[in-house]
């Protein structure tokens, strides 16, 4: 495992008596891509902006690059980069000024380096124009520019696709598979867009109602998510199924109505079983098959969103 | 430290993009110039003017008006004594004829040598002691010679004798000889104390100085002659440890601090005097040209200190709105680097814009009136005068004044902070800078007490007990309602602003660290 350049341990933040953040703890590691997933009012933003030291934190620690944000809060903060909900900068002035002036506040942030960057968000053409004349994608383009102008060892991104168009995201999703696995950037974005987070992270962690569901692997959380495949028994009297199957398959029972009972089980079983309960005296009305999406297995971890108010 | 100079960098170039500050700087510089033009065309039209008479034409007119109705008197008087029927109402037609005769006499001499009766020159003084010694001796002449006493005779001779003396200083204008013979009369007058001799023959010799002609006051202003009792006035105050110079009828002796007043008082005056500082007749010009300074200054100041408030009344809370600040707080420097950046970046402005309005109003002052016209400022520290040249007075002056600027701006600056609505503490600011000191007039006009000292209003506006202006009294509402306002001292009032500044600071600085910004 490469070094962990983000280190949250036991993260708390309370508005008033709500608590918004309950006791975070994960790590993200140089060279990957982390997604932070959750639905909207999950604290994505929250944890992000205490992290970037917008909001005091209550209880827990931030490290960054080894360097406590607490005890160190300008050098921590030097190995950080990134945009908080939308970019913003000074709208009377133009791109290039914007960049010089934030390129001021670091070390090492020389002219060819703001070249360099603008470039590579292919805003060379109208970075002399003054800020208010951008459209939102090109914000975000100069937005990224500026967060990853002085090098940082961390990137943290809150919902970056926001605002651009199609090709527009890929060119992103370029960008940042670049610095992460090209320039050993730990770029940690949040979405709540599970299909985003498909094609861009290589680790995702779920929060929901300020508490961290888990993190996982993205390829493990697709299998995870879509690992069964259901059918679905139409049926009235799903209680007597639930009797005859218990004997063989009752660990393929997987929900049960009183409209249907679902079992997860592979399609070669499906003439067998129905064969069996049709002996038994259970009337079937038919037989459905369920593949869960990812959007589904995110709604089942995340508890279906129903919390938000 | 590096990353305050860069912050400060920043905000400078935030600031010298901000609209406000281009179009409030252009309405200063506009406002300054044209109000020094308009004083000028004041100027001109006064001394040109031709519709009014002035005040040495009225004089003249006055005297020969007189003159003509003294003389319709005397007409009547001799008609009468023609046509009186008895002996005593002859005789008694004949004393007034007698007092009429000297006053036809006396304006007819005014009217010749142009002298104005009325005025406070030395000529009109010397031609009313001279009908006044006159008037003595006809008094006595009345008397048959043999049988005056003694004390009679030696009043007719000297009467003569003066009166001699008298017309040959109004034939040849000698006032140097005036003042001798002035002096002469103290030196022989035995009510009067050898000091008090020595005060009035000093006053005597300092108007010879300062007017040595005997010109000033023909005109019946009284400049001179306040100014030299008001120098009497001092040395006797000091002389006799006596508070003289008060406006109470009862006389109280001086304290240790009213005497330190009087002796700086005096060395002004007496400095100026030696210098040839002081007026001596009524200056129109010198006074607009005051009135012009004083008024490019304060428009000047009045913009600044909107200028100030509108920028730092939206330096954070501005930033908080459009979201902008979300680069500083990204950005690895912690927040009171950022607080003290911008604190600094708006008192550079302020100092910007005050030099400013000093370089245009003394150009616009030089221009107009000359660039070597203007009165220099003469304090006194421990009775030692000293002078302070026109353009460095100006600048002191100004930079006092902005003092006041800076209370104003931290009060808005903390408001930008603590409600982080620009509205609010623009509105706020501008409110308590307008309406602050009327609340505090009528608040002294309700109560008593030293704690008034407190009230910040009571220790704001330093410059005029910096600079206090001798000639000028200080008429304010508050003399209308007969209340005296609590004047603290300057070291107080240095102190307690310095004070105001310093919580107000912190309490922004500590609500700008500590609060989230969501």
């Amino acid at each position: 495992m490469s070094e962990t350049v983000l280190q949250i341990s036991n993260l708390s933040k309370s508005f008033g008596k709500k608590k918004i953040i309950d006791n975070i703890s994960f790590e993200v590691y140089a060279g990957e891509i982390f997604g932070f997933l959750g639905p909207n009012g999950a604290g994505k933003t929250t944890t992000i902006k205490m992290i970037m030291g917008f909001l005091s934190v209550d209880e827990g620690q931030i490290v960054i690059n080894g360097i406590d944000l607490k005890k160190n809060y300008e050098k921590a903060m030097s190995n950080l980069g990134g945009i908080v909900e939308n970019p913003e900068m000074y709208k009377d002035l133009s791109g290039q000024t914007n960049l010089e002036m934030y390129g001021r506040l670091h070390e090492g942030v020389t002219k060819e380096r703001i070249k360099e960057v603008v470039e590579l968000v292919g805003m060379q053409n109208r970075i002399k124009d003054k800020v208010k004349r951008y459209s939102l994608g090109m914000k975000q383009r100069i937005g990224l520019a500026q967060a990853i102008l002085h090098h940082p060892r961390v990137l943290i991104l809150d919902e970056p696709t926001n605002g651009l168009d199609p090709a527009g995201i890929k060119e992103l999703r370029d960008i940042l598979k670049t610095l992460a696995h090209e320039e050993g950037v730990a770029v940690f974005v949040s979405s709540h867009l599970l299909s985003e987070m498909q094609l861009l992270c290589d680790r995702v962690a779920i929060i929901n109602n300020g508490k961290l569901l888990g993190v996982k692997p993205i390829h493990q959380l697709m299998t995870d998510a879509s690992g069964g495949t259901f059918y679905r028994f139409i049926t009235k009297q799903s209680d007597l199924a639930a009797t005859v199957l218990a004997k063989d398959y009752a660990k393929t029972i997987k929900n049960m109505t009183a409209d249907y009972i679902e079992l997860e089980i592979e399609e070669s079983e499906v003439p067998e079983i129905n064969k069996l309960l049709a002996m038994s005296g259970v009337s079937i009305f038919g037989v459905n098959k369920i593949e869960t999406s990812l959007e589904d297995a995110f709604i089942s971890i995340t508890g279906g969103g129903n919390s938000i108010a | 430290m590096r990353k305050f100079l860069a912050l400060y960098v920043n905000e400078m170039i935030k600031i010298s993009r901000k609209i406000v500050v281009i179009i409030i700087l252009a309405i200063m510089i506009v406002g300054v110039i044209s109000f020094g033009g308009l004083m000028k065309i004041q100027q001109a039209s006064i001394t040109n003017q031709t519709g009014n008479i002035d005040n040495a034409t009225w004089a003249k007119e006055e005297m020969k008006n007189r003159l003509a109705d003294f003389k319709l008197q005397l007409a009547d008087i001799e008609q009468k004594i023609s046509s009186a029927k008895t002996e005593e109402e002859k005789s008694m037609f004949q004393l007034e004829k007698i007092n009429i005769m000297q006053q036809v006499e006396l304006y007819q001499l005014a009217v010749d040598m142009d002298i104005n009766l009325n005025g406070n020159g030395f000529k009109s003084k010397v031609l009313n002691d001279l009908a006044a010694q006159k008037s003595q001796m006809q008094q006595i002449e009345l008397i048959p010679a043999d049988r005056r006493t003694k004390e009679q005779d030696i009043s007719f001779s000297q009467n003569k004798r003066k009166i001699a003396d008298y017309e040959a200083i109004l034939k040849t204008g000698d006032f140097a000889k005036y003042i001798e013979i002035k002096n002469q009369e103290i030196d022989k007058d035995d009510t009067l104390t050898s000091d008090e001799k020595k005060l009035k023959k000093e006053t005597n010799l300092l108007w010879l100085k300062l007017d040595p002609k005997g010109e000033a006051g023909n005109d019946g202003n009284g400049i001179l002659e306040s100014t030299l009792g008001q120098i009497e006035n001092y040395k006797r105050s000091l002389l006799n440890n006596i508070d003289y110079t008060s406006q109470t009828q009862f006389l109280k002796p001086l304290t240790p601090a009213g005497r330190k007043d009087v002796e700086n008082n005096l060395a002004i005056l007496l400095y100026k005097a030696e210098n040839q500082m002081i007026e001596t007749n009524f200056n129109s010009a010198s006074q607009i040209q005051e009135a012009a300074i004083s008024g490019m200054f304060g428009f000047g100041i009045f913009m600044m200190v909107c200028m100030m408030l509108i920028l730092a009344g939206g330096a954070i809370s501005q930033e908080m709105s459009t979201g902008s600040i979300k680069s500083l707080i990204i950005s690895p420097t912690k927040r009171y680097k950022i607080f003290l950046a911008k604190l600094a970046s708006l008192v550079t402005v302020g100092i910007f814009s005050a030099l400013v309005l000093y370089v245009v109003s003394m150009i616009t002052n030089g221009l107009f009136f000359g660039f070597d016209s203007g009165a220099s400022y003469v304090f006194a520290i421990n009775g030692v005068a000293q002078q302070l040249n026109f353009y460095m007075y100006r600048f002191a002056f100004l930079f006092v004044n902005f003092i006041d600027v800076i209370v104003y701006t931290m009060l808005a600056y903390m408001l930008s902070i603590i409600t982080r609505n620009t509205a609010a503490s623009v509105g706020i600011s501008i409110a308590v800078y307008f309406g602050g000191s009327l609340a505090n007039t009528f608040l002294s006009l309700m109560a008593k007490g030293e704690w008034l000292k407190f009230i910040p209003f009571n220790n704001l506006s330093l410059a005029p007990r910096i600079f206090p202006d001798p000639s000028a009294a200080n008429v304010g509402i508050g003399s209308i309602f007969g209340y005296t306002a609590v004047v603290p001292s300057t070291l107080f009032s240095g102190i307690y602003l310095a004070v105001l500044v310093i919580c107000m600071g912190y309490i922004a600085l500590d609500s700008f660290n500590r609060r989230d910004i969501k």
